[in-house]
């Protein structure tokens, strides 16, 4: 068992021995057309939001975004007015902007060192009911996260309390975090677990166990094994994780939609973009710009990093 | 920008706080064999620390600080004179640093675990027998509002999908397969061979067509997430295939893929925007702005608003997810066609398959247990569609889905315990593909 780290190739792949004739070069021709007609219509959708975005409102309003390539007028007037905070409604996205990084960095980093441990325990510690656990731990990928919700939230607000004999036993306290950011990340933080600890297991676990016997027999023992060995080995799988939890986290509606109010000063940019999309259903420049801005930074971060994303979704979902 | 420094600060300092307190853990268990006074005394500082916090928090110690730094202080002292005195055999203590390592190794992952989703996960089916407010105990009320309310599931309607002209079409469809194939075979005088591409494809198409018609005469937030389970997994998978083994033949494959998969780089928030643009709707007598009306008008129809238009308005909703998780099947089934040995075609195509025969008796067959982690994965997300529905239509127009429902009953009706059992009934139908994954786990670590 191994993680996969097959990666897509720039390579022309398989390709019949060159027997020539027009009819076979009009064939071979056929996949190349209908592979770039569905790129196409893949493509569309957002490309029409990016011209779009940078059109003045009566122009997106009144006609397509495709009249552009007739009458090219580009402003960054949209842009312009969704950053703006001058009134209370204004999109004000610069301050969602950052809101959406404040949960996001926590929520990325934390899990990747309460992950690391954990998965090195299971893939290379001996101890009692390490299988099951483990087991128990991947099964919880699949849990939705809607029964979670409730109960979280009741967290939140009240602490959890346990009586018995009727004295009240606080097992957590009342941290009065509902509404703030860091509800937001630290339920990421469990969510995101499941996945980073079967990703990082998997990595670890394929590591050669010549390397540990000999780290061994010079006299290491697990924390230094941990530190000096399996931490700078595990940097590629480190690295597409939090890729993935990056992108999850930044990405993420439900969960930043259910631990803050609607409306709040706190609310990364995708609940303010729904809200925008909900109110103003008919300001397309805004929504356009509001959106754009919103789904840059993911695509920044998908165009760079695309290799390590790969990887991490390969070894996410197959193995061997 | 304030409350970003902020936060990277608190960052810094859990890290900081998480490594320290792994670090420091660690080396006291290494003192065991070496100094053990050491050990007890450290132990027992923590153990009274901890012991502290707890009494703190009943009602008769309120104390403030007083309490975890008094538990501290005196745990130190016993650990140091008490536990101190009679050490366990040298043999016994040797061992203590290794036993206790996977519990300091897995003790962080599995408290977030278990607060994050294992308590919170026995709560809510709880709450599920609870009333609204969650003060009562409600039996099986919220069960029963579930099955008993129209809107949520109900059966009325099936006779209309037998009737439908798209069941007759399906069925029409289906004949024809199974009638080219069954002349096809008498033609070439072998068996009636049901498997092969042509068959297949025809009665998946008469299976999409049952479930269309079925999509045009039920309604109901259950009967809505099994369209969009069936049609979104079967769509983006069938897709996500055909344009891995396209790109595998055509040129620009690497920068196809690449914008192929970019929605999954979207949130689903902002991919329902970009596709709210596409359906806008604006009366008859003005421009559309909406690429998809444009293309309707210019092909000489009258504009529709899509997603009002109910039943076909989830077609729309589904067709977002299936825009955005075409791009994960295709990387993932892409790899996996990678990686069928080049000698398996080789063999094949000496042996005189075509390219369409080798692929399907070759690499389909390869690349079976990929798939089933692609239909799988797809699966348990859309079982939780939210964003989208929520984005779009927020659940009006008979587009309304369990996840969205459970949001609606539990944030806007305010009724834990409906909300509750919604949450149990998609956990339930996840449960088989959890039991299927943990399998295919058990085997893969076997081998």
């Amino acid at each position: 068992m191994s993680t996969t780290t097959v990666t897509p190739t720039t390579t022309g792949g398989r390709r019949g021995p060159g027997v020539g004739g027009r009819l076979h070069g009009l064939l071979g021709s056929v996949p190349t057309a209908v592979l770039w007609g569905l790129v196409i219509l893949w493509t569309l959708p957002t490309l029409g939001l990016l011209v779009s975005s940078f059109r003045d409102e009566t122009a997106v309003k009144t006609s397509g975004w495709w009249s552009v390539f007739s009458d090219p007028q580009l402003t960054l007037e949209s842009y312009r007015s969704v950053f703006s905070s001058s009134t209370s409604d204004a999109p004000n996205m610069w301050q969602h902007f950052l809101n959406s990084f404040a949960i996001s960095i926590p929520a990325t980093v934390i899990p990747i060192a309460i992950a690391a441990f954990a998965a090195y325990a299971f893939a290379w510690m001996d101890f009692k009911g390490r299988n099951w656990l483990f087991v128990a731990t991947v099964a919880m990928l699949a849990v939705p996260f809607q029964m979670s919700l409730v109960p979280l939230l009741q967290l939140y607000v009240n602490g959890a309390h346990f009586t018995i004999f009727g004295e009240t036993i606080t097992l957590l306290p009342d941290l009065d975090l509902q509404g703030t950011i860091t509800a937001v990340w630290l339920t990421h933080i469990g969510f995101g677990l499941p996945l980073a600890i079967f990703l990082l297991h998997n990595y670890m676990a394929a590591l050669p166990r010549d390397v540990f016997e000999a780290a061994r027999i010079d006299g290491a023992d697990h924390p230094t094994i941990f530190w000096r060995l399996v931490i700078p080995l595990s940097v590629p799988a480190l690295a597409a994780f939090a890729i993935f939890q990056f992108l999850w986290v930044w990405n993420d509606y439900l969960v930043a939609r259910t631990f803050l109010s609607i409306g709040s000063d706190d609310a990364p940019m995708t609940v303010r973009l729904a809200t925008l999309s909900g109110s103003r259903g008919q300001d397309w420049h805004l929504l356009t710009a509001a959106a754009f801005v919103s789904i840059a930074v993911p695509l920044a971060v998908f165009f760079a990093l695309q290799r390590y994303f790969v990887r991490g979704l390969l070894a996410g979902s197959v193995k061997g | 920008m304030g409350e970003l420094v902020d936060t990277l600060i608190t960052v810094v300092l859990v890290i900081a706080v998480v490594l320290a307190g792994f670090v420091g853990i660690n080396l006291l268990v290494d003192q065991a064999p070496k100094r053990w006074r050491v050990f007890t005394t450290g132990m027992g500082a923590l153990l009274g620390l901890l012991a502290g916090v707890i009494a703190n928090s009943g009602g008769w110690f309120k104390g403030g600080a007083l309490w975890p730094v008094g538990g501290a202080v005196v745990g130190a002292l016993l650990g140091a004179s008490v536990w101190a005195r009679r050490p366990p055999a040298p043999d016994r203590i040797w061992r203590i640093p290794d036993r206790t390592r996977p519990v300091i190794f897995l003790a962080p992952a599995l408290f977030f675990l278990f607060v994050a989703l294992v308590a919170p996960t026995i709560r809510t089916v709880y709450l599920s027998f609870r009333d609204k407010r969650s003060e009562n105990s409600a039996g099986l009320d919220n069960y029963d509002w579930m099955f008993g309310n129209r809107s949520v599931f109900s059966v009325d309607g099936w006779r209309d999908i037998v009737t439908s002209r798209l069941f007759l079409l399906a069925l029409v469809v289906a004949a024809v397969t199974a009638l080219v194939a069954f002349g096809w075979s008498r033609a070439r005088r072998t068996d009636v061979d049901v498997t092969g591409p042509g068959p297949t494809m025809g009665f998946m198409l008469a299976g999409l067509l049952v479930v269309l018609a079925a999509l045009g005469a039920l309604s109901g937030v259950v009967w809505n997430n099994v369209f969009w389970l069936l049609l979104v997994t079967g769509l983006a998978t069938i897709l996500g295939l055909a344009v891995a083994v396209l790109a595998d033949r055509a040129r620009g494959e690497s920068i196809a893929k690449s914008l192929i998969f970019m929605p999954m780089a979207i949130s689903f928030v902002g991919a329902s925007v970009i596709w709210r643009f596409v359906y806008a709707f604006t009366p008859a007598e003005k421009d559309q702005i909406g690429l998809l009306n444009a293309g309707w008008v210019a092909g000489g129809g009258e504009p529709q608003d899509w997603i009002r238009q109910v039943p076909w308005n989830d077609l729309f909703l589904i067709a977002i997810m299936i825009w955005i998780q075409t791009g994960f099947a295709m990387v993932v089934l892409s790899a996996a066609i990678k990686g069928v040995p080049g000698e398996l075609l080789e063999a094949a195509r000496v042996d005189g398959a075509s390219e369409v025969q080798s692929f399907w008796r070759v690499t389909l067959p390869h690349i079976r247990t990929t798939i089933g982690v692609v239909v799988t994965t797809l699966m348990i997300t859309v079982l939780k569609v939210f964003d989208i529905v929520q984005v779009m239509t927020g659940g009006e127009h008979d587009t309304d889905v369990i996840a969205n429902r459970m949001f609606s009953e539990v944030f806007v009706n305010r009724d834990n315990g409906r909300g509750a059992a919604l949450a149990v009934l998609l956990f339930i139908v996840v449960l088989p593909i959890m039991v299927l994954n943990v399998r295919r786990l058990q085997s893969e670590e076997r081998a």
